[in-house]
């Protein structure tokens, strides 16, 4: 990759640090962070805002400086700041609050067409040219074992900021709010007879950063997701047990959205469903029609439609860990993927995905693209340097690093099965069903590294015979294999049950790195699935 | 970069002595840690990453909080301070809250941190990989793997003056093969204190073997054969077991360990005459951290002997309540094995699957530890104490109750990457009966 003219990345040194800022937008998210007076029952506000951005930005360039010193071709630099608050209650009281903030940076260089890394926790311009200079070090050790060398996409330089559109901010709400909640959530659940344990939970995630590339861009981000939940457990008389775990998805937004969730009038029926569990009929076993709940069919189209779309999975580069894929790219706009009704698009503008950004962290602006299209497989997920490895001009924006101290690759964005045009409701799919199980929530599941066969459970199963929910099962799970199970649907719901779950923990990478993803759907119907009954001996 | 008990316990003690709570702990942990990752035979990503993170947790009577930030300035360190204390305040009281401890005494743990590792840095790692990569395009095949070696200390004071400090290294290799058209695929891996002791060229031997003898892999029908598992496989298993040893949780009736309302099930024999499972952080395989993260000793513990339940993990709470000793919750993890290979378990086995490694394990029903998982990368059939052929992958079903149960022979045991604990030993082992659910396509 040809660099630029450096004169034109000068944005700092050429007109002083302060000066060159005016021009960049990201100035305003930095003034509305402005650190105030700590306030009571708030966390400080100090740890709203990193440090000053005029000082941050003079670090990103002492970095970029010195990889090209060091001579790197290409070379970013991320400055991150990951704020973390975790609230937990258990029964009649509050088990655990902790919060945390980590700062710090990672620099990339491509050097001769070889990629190197290196991230401190020190934030200082002599710090980040010492870093850049270590992954020139790095870059430059391993050119022995590298064979063709990276080239990336273009994109065009950005100098923009971007900010979870929210109306409070979680990490300004009084801890008394918050544990009041869970206290509360914890009070109704255990007031429903039977329940006897209820844990709580809230968790808030902010991550800030400053991206600047040597091609020019700067970029500034501000993201807050929010993650409320609670599970109740039943026991019987026996000692048997059932947990049912609330549906309450994480989504990215303020404080607004938990409130929103009503979760402690949720508390008595999320506890009636755990004891309603212990006296569940046992699951059948053999083909069944299934009906999946969204806070179900989130998680079964995040494997075996999100990870199988990944293009360094396909082509070998997570073999030694996540996997590969069946999704090879020989089938791309070829492979009869599901049923005609079945259109899966990914899509890193989502309101409210956890995967939403203005920017991943190559520096490309965020869009929208299909990955199964009228059930055909049409598209992969990529990176600048993924794109032209299909023949693609510019990359889908899905490069992420999971702190400062992490090296961004392909992660998953926010994928999503697009609703049925008809009108359609979870009423009518029940209605039209003669022998099936209607599937609500997540319980167990697993899937193979090629992204073929799966298993999966749920939190609540229900018969459903004849037209009709005739009662609660238990211990249900079903196994298939992927273009099997799309193909296998044949009733997709409208746009107005369409509902997105998510999770912060989508894993793959050596070493690991979590990615935050949502997936959104409506209830939906596969036909004759192998059902399993999973309470037996083992 | 931290290095030295002294620099830790100057950086704690700046935050136990701005403490203005009841009691409190720092917690400071970091490292230095480099990795180089290659796939489709070339490198991929590498780097050098330095952590250092201080966390503080304050106490006020029963109420508590904790506050991490990896911010060392003294500014910084006394904002942490204040931001735990502040939180503390604000939180309702915990009952199950127990005070910091005061000054223990901690097991020596020799031979943990090698000095010599600290020079294993971005060339001495891309040397070995540029040997397997070409091993790898030698044997025609499609080569990827991880290689990762670093350092990393952990240090506690409590303003009770308990004060811990260890220091570790460690590195780690594992490497996949797979054949140019997909239909095989071959895994190995391994790691240990000192990268230099991590034999890379063997394992890419055993890996680039498996790739190979795989891809011409017959369908077996689902259902219960003889099993024999690989080390790796057996350390998921035994990182399974140990996270469902807790007293608690079998006292509430929650486990598979509870027996009716209150009692346990320690003193009872569960698992095969072969089968034992301890932790103690100064054995010559371990060399593990002697204390857990509140500053407790680790002592040495047979959580299974010869088959028997002796021992359940107990929370320094539930001691307090219950009247027992705590055990704190261990750093590293023993089952010992037997003499002999996996070519020797081989040998033995009339009829078995023989099986690489797991994948993507999870709970099916807590209750009874029962997993569901799938088998990856070297999947063979057994016959008359020969591999007969290589099978496709299966999904199991099946609990490490069950597995254990059936052990007819163990194999020696070695260090494992697929465990859950800080260091995790594990034997191959040859049982009689293993639930194979369903068939995998997945190579």
């Amino acid at each position: 990759m040809s660099s630029p003219s450096l004169s034109r990345r000068r944005f700092l040194a050429s007109t002083g640090a302060a000066a060159g800022l005016a021009a960049v937008p990201g100035r305003v998210l930095a003034a509305a962070a402005a650190p105030a007076p700590p306030k009571a029952g708030a966390l400080s506000r100090e740890m709203v805002a990193p440090a000053d951005l005029d000082g941050l930005l003079l670090v990103a360039q002492a970095a970029l400086d010195a990889a090209k010193a060091a001579g790197a071709s290409f070379a970013d630099v991320r400055v991150v700041r990951t704020r973390a608050q975790q609230l937990s209650a258990r029964e009649d009281h509050i088990s655990g609050l902790s919060d945390s903030e980590s700062f710090g940076l990672g620099v990339r260089v491509i050097v001769d067409g070889t990629w190197g890394f290196a991230a401190s926790y020190e934030v200082s311009p002599a710090a980040a040219a010492r870093v850049a200079a270590q992954a020139a070090v790095v870059a430059k050790a391993d050119r022995v074992a590298r064979g063709k060398p990276i080239e990336l996409a273009p994109e065009p330089v950005h100098r923009d900021a971007w900010r979870t559109p929210l109306v409070r901010d979680p990490f300004l709400i009084p801890l008394e709010q918050k544990s009041d909640l869970l206290l509360s959530i914890n009070r109704a659940a255990l007031a429903v007879k039977g329940a006897k344990y209820c844990s709580s939970y809230l968790h808030f995630v902010n991550e800030w950063k400053l991206y600047a590339s040597s091609e020019g861009s700067v970029i500034e981000q501000d993201i807050t997701r929010c993650w409320p939940g609670f599970e109740v457990t039943a026991v019987s008389d026996s000692g048997d047990f059932e947990s049912r775990e609330h549906d309450a998805a994480p989504r990215q937004g303020g404080w607004e959205y938990v409130e929103g969730l009503k979760l402690v009038a949720d508390a008595p029926r999320t506890a009636a469903d755990a004891v309603e569990k212990l006296g569940a009929a046992e699951g059948p076993v053999g083909k069944k029609d299934l009906i999946l709940h969204p806070t179900h069919l989130w998680l079964t189209i995040h494997e075996s439609i999100g990870h199988p779309s990944e293009l360094d999975r396909a082509l070998g580069y997570e073999a030694n860990f996540a996997g590969t894929s069946f999704l090879t790219t020989d089938k791309l706009g070829k492979l009869k993927f599901g049923h005609d009704s079945v259109t899966v698009y990914a899509d890193r503008t989502t309101p409210g995905g956890l995967a939403t950004c203005g920017y991943d962290d190559d520096g490309v602006a965020t869009g929208r693209w299909d990955l199964v299209k009228k059930g055909v497989f049409v598209g992969y997920q990529t990176t600048r340097e993924q794109a032209g490895w299909i023949g693609e001009k510019a990359s889908r924006a899905c490069a992420y690093g999971d702190s400062w101290s992490s090296v961004p690759f392909q992660r998953m964005p926010n994928v999503s099965l697009l609703p049925g045009e008809k009108k359609l409701t979870l009423d009518d799919l029940i209605s039209s069903t003669d022998d099936g199980i209607y599937i609500v929530g997540n319980g167990s599941w697993s899937i193979d590294h090629q992204r073929y066969n799966f298993q999966f459970g749920g939190q609540m199963y229900y018969e459903v015979k004849k037209g009709k929910i005739t009662r609660p099962l238990r211990h249900v799970a079903y196994q298939s294999n992927t273009p099997e199970f799309w193909s296998a649907c044949d009733g997709i719901c409208d746009e107005r049950s369409w509902w997105m779950g998510g999770t912060y923990y989508d894993g793959k990478g050596e070493p690991g790195q979590v990615n935050a993803v949502s997936h959104g759907c409506p209830p939906t119907r596969f036909r004759k699935v192998n059902v399993l009954n999973v309470g037996g001996a083992s | 970069m931290i290095s030295t008990a002294a620099d830790a316990r100057k950086i704690l003690t700046s935050a136990i002595k701005a403490s203005k709570a009841d009691e409190a702990i720092a917690v400071l942990t970091g490292g230095v840690a480099g990795n180089l990752r290659y796939a489709v035979n070339e490198v991929t990503t590498a780097g050098d990453t330095e952590t250092l993170t201080l966390s503080v947790e304050s106490a006020f009577g029963l109420r508590h909080g904790e506050s991490t930030t990896n911010r060392l300035d003294a500014a910084s360190i006394l904002a942490c301070v204040r931001r735990s204390e502040a939180t503390a305040r604000l939180m309702p009281e915990d009952p199950e809250w127990v005070p910091v401890l005061g000054p223990q005494t901690y097991a020596r743990v020799d031979g943990a941190y090698v000095k010599e590792a600290a020079g294993f840095g971005a060339a001495a790692r891309a040397k070995p990989i540029a040997a397997a990569i070409d091993a790898m395009k030698g044997a025609g095949l499609v080569g990827a793997g991880f290689l990762e070696a670093g350092e990393s200390f952990r240090a506690i004071l409590t303003s009770k003056g308990c004060f811990a400090f260890h220091r570790q290294t460690g590195a780690s290799y594992s490497t996949t093969a797979r054949t140019t058209d997909g239909k095989g695929s071959g895994w190995a891996g391994t790691d240990h204190r000192d990268p230099r002791a991590l034999d890379l060229a063997a394992m890419t031997a055993v890996a680039i073997d498996k790739a190979k003898s795989s891809a011409t892999a017959r369908t077996l029908p689902p259902g219960i054969y003889p099993v024999i598992l690989e080390a790796d496989a057996v350390g998921t298993l035994v990182s399974e077991l140990m996270g469902a040893l807790g007293q608690r949780e079998a006292e509430e009736g929650r486990s598979p360990f509870s027996k009716g309302k209150e009692a346990t099930k320690v003193g009872e024999k569960l698992l095969s005459e072969q089968v034992s499972l301890l932790s103690d952080p100064a054995h010559a395989d371990l060399r593990s951290q002697p204390f857990d993260g509140e500053g407790l000793p680790l002592k040495p513990y047979s959580w299974v002997e010869k088959g028997v339940l002796k021992q359940l993990r107990v929370s320094r709470y539930w001691a307090k309540k219950k009247g027992l000793a705590p055990t704190g919750y261990p750093t590293g993890l023993l089952m010992p094995g037997g003499k002999g290979t996996v070519a020797d378990l081989i040998a033995g086995a009339d009829k078995a699957v023989l099986v690489t490694r797991f994948w993507y394990v999870r709970y099916l029903n807590p209750r009874k530890l029962s997993l569901t998982g799938l088998t990856r990368d070297g999947t063979f059939w057994i016959e008359k104490g020969k591999i007969a052929y290589p099978v496709k992958n299966f999904r199991w079903n099946d609990s490490p109750l069950d597995v254990l149960s059936k052990v007819e022979a163990l194999g020696t045991a070695v260090r494992v990457s697929s465990g859950y604990y800080g260091v995790t030993v594990a034997p191959p082992l040859r049982a009689s009966a293993f639930n194979f659910a369903s068939a995998s396509d997945a190579v």
